[in-house]
């Protein structure tokens, strides 16, 4: 509810989450496999953008850079090619922006550019000569991608949509718009004078978007869009006489998706998988046209793309993920009418122009209409309308709206989904009218201006709606209008600065720990819908993000689970390999777990043994059998290393202590209480002292289970257990981690409380799994740690104190650190009470390597 | 000969003596014949240890005890090993003395607790090679074991000294280096011998002295005491004081543990080892 009050700051906030992520979260290691991949352009472009890895946002940044340069090819082949291919040059920009996936995903290291796009070409025009209704529609199901760029933000498209008004060249033009001015509404440094000046777009370029923004100019740019406007048009009215639904316009472009997937192993991205097919349809294109200047066209792109490469990184860094998810879904809606195009037999451009107008004329008629019983019915009836009208659109937009429901119904947890789905609606119908749109705008001004006012019209009436069901809403259509208004204008200064301060005051690095992802308490940190995040994922991750999942067992308990259902789920694209699609889908749901709350040492491990299974598994395997045996693995995996592990440990653990102890304990440990059951059972009387740290305090549930099993239990803090530790026989506690040279990683204060113990001579044990080992060394609890909320911490209950330094972020040369892990030195450590025995520190090298050599060897 | 050694080639006889028609009935009579052994008053931390060990390493293998056409087959393979084995325990002195060749250089004052076998072989080749050297030996009541050991060096033309135990402190600034035996060592490294071994360690390590411990492998056990207090009673007593019903808090324990931290290098018949490393060969062995 909370985030549904402020919706706009929630996004605001979201988005800023989304630029952290980028930054900072999956730097470690992931990169090293996909790395041997990239062509060696873009290998640069990559490594300059440490995010690049894991999930969308990372990869977004990329899609824009690519735009940016699709733009500047755009010009030495106008000089070139003239007039005469005007066509092939206004399809150009998007063969840009959809030939940096492919290099990113697929082609070999040594592979040039050049090859790479022969390679794909061939798949292609066979997808589109076979019969793509059947075919593409069980990948359209079966593939998380597609459905991802249409489930995307409804605000957004919205917008986009709005400000699409002319050709496609102002299309891709007017997104950047899109993008540069949100960036300046919120508050980012990335202004749109950057971008052009970065990429010295040419003056039809720097045009359309003055057209776009200003909206009543349509003055230089016409020229180039003209041409292209007809063929789009000929080819929905192909795809209508034809009876051809526009699903299988969805299809086409879902199915090279996937095949290029396929060949090229991309899993990481969601979005990116979308753009591969443009490629394609343009490239087949182009070929018809003039095959002979593609490969000139490849080496121009291609020499640009590594002129400009020092500076996509800039841009990557600077991009708002959201954003560039549109741009995503933009060029991929572009993409869908050359693939029309391509399924049609032969006949290209010349005869398209009378055809089309009459369509467009049909279509706009029909689009009045569904206005008008928009207004009377609300958004059900006109969505309804719009399918009688335009039958492809709305297929399409349908399976928007289911893709985009179907999510929300699973993840009931991702609070901030649920506005964006009551909307959505109103936001899928604007969409379609913006397909629409993209061709009857070239015909004039006035129909430009009042096709604008309709749509703006339609987003009032949402924004109505949503007044009449929630307040949240409202705040959000009002936001959506607000942002829509903007183009027009430069984004005020205002929001920008007071918009900088408080990211300065969310960026606020403690000096020394500035390598570790700050805290989130709050914010929604991934966007919302994108289908490649199992919802079980989601719901685990936010409750992850939340504490209500905490504790290393725990954690990896129900991430496994939540990875076993993902599997579950899983569905093996057509022409693919289990083990390596599988391995790579598995990829941003790791990296959502991880940007929810950065893994654990546990978790590292047995994801990476899940990993491991996945990898394994042969090529030849029929995929029931494959899942069935990966769920086995995981079950086998819960059920010895933590079910059995636990009890194990606890008559190892029981062993070690008598009748008479007085046991010392630190916060709630699950394995403790069955050691303590352990001894109880054999009859010895202990008792047990639960010290505890204030933030937060989880041994409170500690002492609770304890004095149910009418054992003598004492409960204090941390900060006087010197006090009690001379009464103390014995210090158990249980680690989170252990590193390869037996220091412990335990939740912060054990290390203190082992330095008590030994000060007192008494005995310090430790319970660990051994699957928590880790092949790591730590001398220092600053490496690998979390930060947690430091909010928690400045919190003051007394009534004295109470608020005192709740603005501690404004206040200068104070930093709040609350750290949630600490590293106990091995030699503080009398015995590690292991599954397998009781073993000395000494030992943990010796059990990792004889343990985990296959799959600790992996990385 | 060490008592674990001797309990071997017990266990050695009865196996020869054996009557038993299967695996499973034999290895159950030579369990019966385990305790029986540790049930004697010697110390049962290096019997129990080498009886284990014996057993594993003769029934290690168990693929080819199953290939085996029948029993008889079986008891041959047994023997053989069993045999092979002990032949290589009492090899282990001299890998232990050729590892501690050049430990004892001249001029070096070293004090030792207790008897040990190995140390007294150690020192005893010193002195063969040559080198000059002097001896504290602690006098290690209740049985004054140290004053036998002095008999035994100054056989071997070892000058020593014998000391009371409570004047170890006083003699400490004046030693170079502390040698002990063991009779077990721990998982950790640390290890258990005669009572006073700790303290004499623990004085050494105070005062910066290296304390080197003569051990065969054999000794190594799969324990990790926490401290002296949490040591199995059968290692503290001998077997009729755990027995008679006598009250064991009057009871002089015979051993003691020393953590290894107070200890340097283990010269063992693996090498020269820091504690460290024990637990290494113990996982090996026993995985």
């Amino acid at each position: 509810d909370e985030d549904g009050r402020r919706p706009h700051a929630r996004s605001f906030t979201q988005h800023k989450a989304n630029i952290w992520m980028n930054k900072e979260g999956p730097k470690r290691k992931k990169n090293r496999k996909r790395s041997k991949k990239r062509t060696p352009l873009i290998g640069t472009c990559t490594s300059s953008n440490p995010g690049e890895i894991i999930g969308e946002p990372p990869q977004r940044p990329t899609l824009v850079s690519s735009e940016v340069e699709a733009l500047q090819v755009e010009s030495p082949k106008s000089a070139e090619l003239g007039n005469c291919l005007r066509q092939s040059k206004v399809t150009s920009p998007r063969k840009g922006p959809s030939q940096k996936p492919l290099c990113n995903t697929g082609s070999q290291k040594t592979e040039p550019l050049l090859s790479g796009l022969h390679v794909t070409q061939p798949k292609h025009t066979e997808i589109a000569s076979g019969d793509p209704s059947k075919t593409a529609l069980k990948v359209a199901s079966s593939n998380g991608p597609v459905s991802t760029l249409f489930t995307l933000n409804v605000e957004q498209t919205q917008q986009r949509a709005s400000k699409i008004k002319s050709s496609k060249t102002a299309n891709t033009e007017s997104m950047k718009i899109t993008q540069s001015k949100i960036r300046t509404s919120e508050s980012e440094t990335q202004p749109q004078v950057l971008l052009e000046g970065k990429t010295k777009l040419k003056q039809v370029n720097k045009k359309s978007p003055q057209k776009t923004s200003s909206s009543s100019e349509l003055n230089v740019a016409q020229g180039c869009k003209l041409p292209f406007i007809p063929v789009s048009e000929l080819l929905v009215a192909d795809t209508h006489s034809s009876s051809i639904p526009a699903v299988n316009v969805e299809n086409t472009h879902s199915k090279p998706n996937v095949k290029e997937k396929n060949t090229s192993s991309v899993t990481e991205e969601t979005h990116m998988p979308n753009l591969p097919p443009m490629q394609f349809e343009l490239n087949t294109v182009i070929m018809s046209e003039a095959k002979n200047k593609l490969d000139h066209l490849c080496n121009l792109l291609d020499s640009i793309v590594i002129e400009h490469s020092g500076k996509e990184g800039y841009s990557t860094n600077t991009v708002i993920p959201v954003l560039v998810d549109q741009t995503a879904k933009g060029t991929s809606e572009v993409a869908v009418i050359p693939s029309k195009f391509e399924s049609l037999p032969g006949t290209v451009s010349e005869c398209q122009g009378e055809k089309t107008k009459e369509d467009i004329e049909h279509e706009r008629k029909a689009r009045k209409e569904a206005k008008a019983m928009k207004k009377k019915g609300g958004d059900k009836s006109k969505s309804e309308n719009d399918k009688q009208e335009n039958f492809n659109c709305i297929k399409v937009e349908k399976k928007k709206a289911v893709q985009q429901g179907k999510p929300l119904v699973v993840s009931a947890v991702t609070e901030e989904k649920l506005p964006r789905g009551k909307q959505e609606p109103s936001g899928s119908s604007v969409p379609s009218q913006g397909t629409s749109q993209e061709s009857t705008t070239a015909k004039s001004k006035a129909d430009l201006k009042r096709e604008r006012r309709e749509k703006q019209e339609a987003q009032r009436q949402a924004k109505m709606i949503a007044k009449a069901k929630e307040v949240e809403k409202q705040t959000k259509g009002q936001e959506q209008v607000h942002l829509s208004n903007d183009k027009a204008k430069p984004a005020p200064k205002k929001k920008k600065s007071a918009g900088e301060g408080a990211k300065r005051s969310r960026d606020r690095r403690i000096p020394l720990l500035g390598h570790l992802p700050l805290h989130f308490s709050q914010l929604p940190i991934y966007p919302v819908n994108c289908d490649d995040i199992h919802p079980a994922v989601r719901t685990l991750g936010l409750k992850m993000r939340d504490r209500i999942v905490d504790g290393s067992t725990a954690r990896v308990v129900s991430t496994l689970a939540a990875l076993k259902r993902f599997i579950n789920d899983y569905r093996t694209p057509e022409s693919c390999d289990l083990s390596r699609d599988l391995a790579e889908k598995l990829l941003p749901n790791v990296a959502f777990l991880n940007a929810c709350r950065p893994h654990a040492i546990a978790m590292d491990n047995a994801i990476r043994f899940l990993k491991h299974k996945v990898n394994s598994i042969e090529a030849s395997m029929p995929e029931a059998q494959a899942k069935d045996e990966l769920r086995t693995a995981i079950d086998d995996y819960l059920q010895e290393n933590i079910n059995l592990a636990s009890s194990t440990i606890a008559s190892h653990a029981a062993s070690l202590i008598d009748d008479g102890d007085v046991i010392l304990t630190f916060g709630y440990s699950a394995v403790l209480i069955e050691v303590v059951e352990a001894v109880c059972k054999g009859g010895s009387n202990i008792s047990v002292v639960v010290v505890d740290s204030p933030h937060p305090s989880s041994g409170v549930s500690m002492v609770k289970k304890l004095s149910s099993m009418s054992v003598t239990t004492y409960y204090r803090l941390i900060t006087d257990v010197t006090h009690i530790m001379h009464k103390v026989t014995k210090v158990v506690v249980e680690a989170e981690a252990v590193m390869m040279n037996g220091a412990i990683q335990g939740i912060c204060g054990t290390a203190g409380l082992a330095l008590a113990a030994a000060t007192h001579d008494t005995p310090f044990i430790v319970l660990c799994h051994t699957y928590k080992f880790c092949n790591n060394d730590l001398t220092d609890s600053l490496v690998i740690n979390e930060l947690g909320d430091a909010d928690s911490i400045v919190s003051c209950p007394s009534r004295e104190y109470f608020g005192l330094l709740d603005n501690w972020r404004e206040t200068q040369n104070l930093n709040v650190v609350s750290l949630v892990y600490d590293v106990t030195p091995a030699c503080l450590v009398t015995a590690l009470v292991t599954e397998q025995s009781v073993l000395p520190t000494s030992a943990v090298p010796v059990i990792i390597r004889r343990n985990y050599a296959d799959i600790l060897g992996q990385d | 000969m060490s008592p674990a050694i001797a309990a071997m080639k017990a266990l050695m006889e009865s196996l020869r003596q054996d009557d038993s028609t299967t695996l499973q009935e034999f290895i159950e009579k030579m369990k019966d014949a385990r305790e029986a052994l540790s049930d004697t008053d010697v110390s049962v931390v290096s019997v129990s240890s080498g009886c284990e060990l014996f057993m594993r390493f003769i029934t290690l293998k168990h693929l080819e005890l199953e290939q085996a056409a029948d029993f008889a087959s079986c008891r041959e393979i047994l023997l053989r090993r069993g045999e092979d084995f002990i032949k290589s325990m009492e090899e282990n002195r001299k890998k232990i003395l050729r590892s501690s060749n050049t430990l004892i250089k001249d001029g070096m004052t070293i004090l030792t607790h207790s008897r040990s076998r190995n140390v007294l072989a150690v020192m005893t080749e010193a002195a063969k090679q040559g080198r000059q050297f002097d001896v504290f030996v602690t006098e290690s009541q209740p049985d004054c074991s140290g004053c036998r050991m002095a008999d035994e060096l100054k056989a071997a033309g070892i000058p020593c000294i014998v000391i009371l135990d409570s004047a170890v402190g006083y003699v400490m600034e004046r030693v170079t280096a502390v040698m002990l035996g063991a009779e077990g060592v721990c998982e950790n490294g640390g290890i258990l011998n005669k009572i006073g071994s700790c303290t004499v360690a623990t004085l050494a390590h105070l005062k910066n002295k290296p304390v080197y411990v003569m051990v065969e492998s054999y000794k190594f056990i799969r324990t990790i005491p926490l401290n002296n207090s949490s040591l199995p009673k059968k290692y503290l007593h001998r077997a009729s004081v755990l027995k008679s019903d006598r009250d064991l808090k009057s009871a002089h324990p015979l051993v003691d543990y020393t953590p290894p931290q107070n200890l340097t290098l283990l010269y063992t018949d693996l090498g020269v080892l820091p504690t460290s490393a024990v637990t290494e060969h113990l996982i090996k062995l026993y995985t």
